[in-house]
């Protein structure tokens, strides 16, 4: 058993993979970087030294781990300006949405993209190294590297999974109304609809968020299952979007899917559904 | 990174996203490092489900003050407890006018749920 745990350790963490899926990571995570907090850091506002490098560093490291100009480094520092601006403007201003659950896993997947080489695909990095050897006729160098802290997104996504749903197994909650209450307190206020079977269906769609998290916590791991498991996991996220003033939550985790699937596989698909496949 | 780096920097790291939540969800330890996704948790605190009717028959507080729910004052929208629950009824027992019986099932949300504070047990309208 020990030497079986081992041997998949080293897969994991010693093993060389396609550097696809963590450059998609990246610019995926980019993107949803920009969405959340574009608008709260512009120059308009508040005129303080502080807020306004932050303004700057924001736009500055995103853009370029957008575009992958020295990628790693950008992803870096964009973590490093995610964790200051929520210090100042969550821990320090009181803005209770730098604070939110959804920042703290954006920041953890920055970190482990940062420790990628999510430069070597799709990015101005590697664009940057094709002409190099174009010139010096060379091959284009390839796209592989160690991507072990990809797995580190996944196993956060499970936890954030496995102890989300650890959190609703208590009465309250698969009664029912713990997430009739959340309801009230964001959609209907103090008149539930009026429609018969509403309670009923509180009990099946909160028994039911447990099930599908605890399936998407050990689920997610093995590939015959994520066939079903991640057509679950975005309806319940779109579910949640719908319901709960939940922000760039969803996108995110339906984005952070991708560090399930092996590298390679995800490479494979690119290559074939691009035609370059058949090619070779 | 070296490779024994990389090993503990995975180890330590998965073991404490893994783990570290059960501080606070298992062991109740007050750990502000921690993030125990306990997600939506405190919300739906401090807000009731209440539903009314007369003689049985279930009142829409909207139709009845001639009210839309976008442009409703807050405190109309949002009954938070027992005491502006009452305040309620009796409105609606006035709107209504004589012979009206008017009940209220209340549930106020907390920590954990719902907790049932009215059970229609009571005519509000004879409350006057």
């Amino acid at each position: 058993m020990r030497r079986q745990v081992m041997a998949a350790l080293e897969r994991v963490l010693d093993r060389e993979a396609s550097t696809r899926s963590a450059a998609l990571l990246r610019i995926g995570l980019a993107l949803v970087i920009v969405v959340r907090f574009g608008e709260q850091l512009t120059f308009r506002g508040d005129v303080d030294p502080v807020r306004l490098a932050l303004v700057a560093g924001f736009w500055l490291t995103t853009l370029a781990m957008l575009v992958g100009w020295r990628s790693q480094l950008a992803s870096a520092a964009t973590a490093a300006v995610i964790m200051i601006s929520a210090w100042r403007f969550g821990e320090v201003g009181g803005q209770s949405g730098w604070t939110h659950h959804h920042v703290y896993l954006m920041l953890t997947a920055v970190l482990c993209v940062a420790l990628t080489p999510c430069g070597r695909s799709y990015s101005l990095d590697r664009w940057r190294a094709v002409v190099a050897a174009e010139r010096a006729g060379q091959p284009p160098p390839p796209e592989r590297g160690l991507v072990w802290a990809q797995w580190l997104i996944a196993v956060q996504l499970t936890a954030v999974y496995f102890w989300g749903a650890v959190d609703k197994l208590n009465p309250g909650w698969l009664r029912g109304d713990k997430f009739e209450a959340q309801l009230l307190s964001y959609l209907f206020d103090s008149d539930p609809p009026a429609m018969p079977g509403w309670r009923a269906m509180l009990v099946v769609v909160s028994v039911g968020t447990v099930a599908v998290e605890l399936a998407l916590a050990v689920g997610l791991w093995f590939r015959r299952a994520r066939r079903w498991l991640i057509p679950a996991g975005i309806a319940l996220h779109v579910f949640i979007y719908l319901t709960l003033p939940v922000t760039v939550f969803s996108a995110l985790s339906v984005l952070l899917y991708l560090a399930y699937f092996d590298p390679d596989e995800i490479h494979r698909a690119i290559d074939r559904i691009s035609g370059e496949g058949e090619r070779e | 990174m070296g490779r024994r780096v990389r090993w503990f920097v995975f180890a330590a790291a998965a073991a404490w996203m893994l783990l570290s939540p059960a501080a606070i969800q298992v062991f109740g330890v007050e750990a502000p490092m921690v993030r125990a996704w306990q997600m939506f948790h405190r919300r739906g605190v401090g807000i009731c489900a209440a539903r009314y009717d007369d003689h049985g028959r279930p009142i829409d507080r909207y139709a009845l003050f001639g009210m839309d729910r976008t442009a409703a004052p807050d405190d109309f929208r949002r009954i938070t407890d027992e005491r502006r629950a009452r305040a309620m009824g009796r409105r609606i027992c006035q709107k209504i006018g004589a012979g009206a019986e008017v009940r209220v099932e209340l549930r106020c949300g907390e920590r954990d749920g719902l907790r049932t504070v009215l059970d229609r047990e009571e005519d509000l309208c004879a409350a006057r």
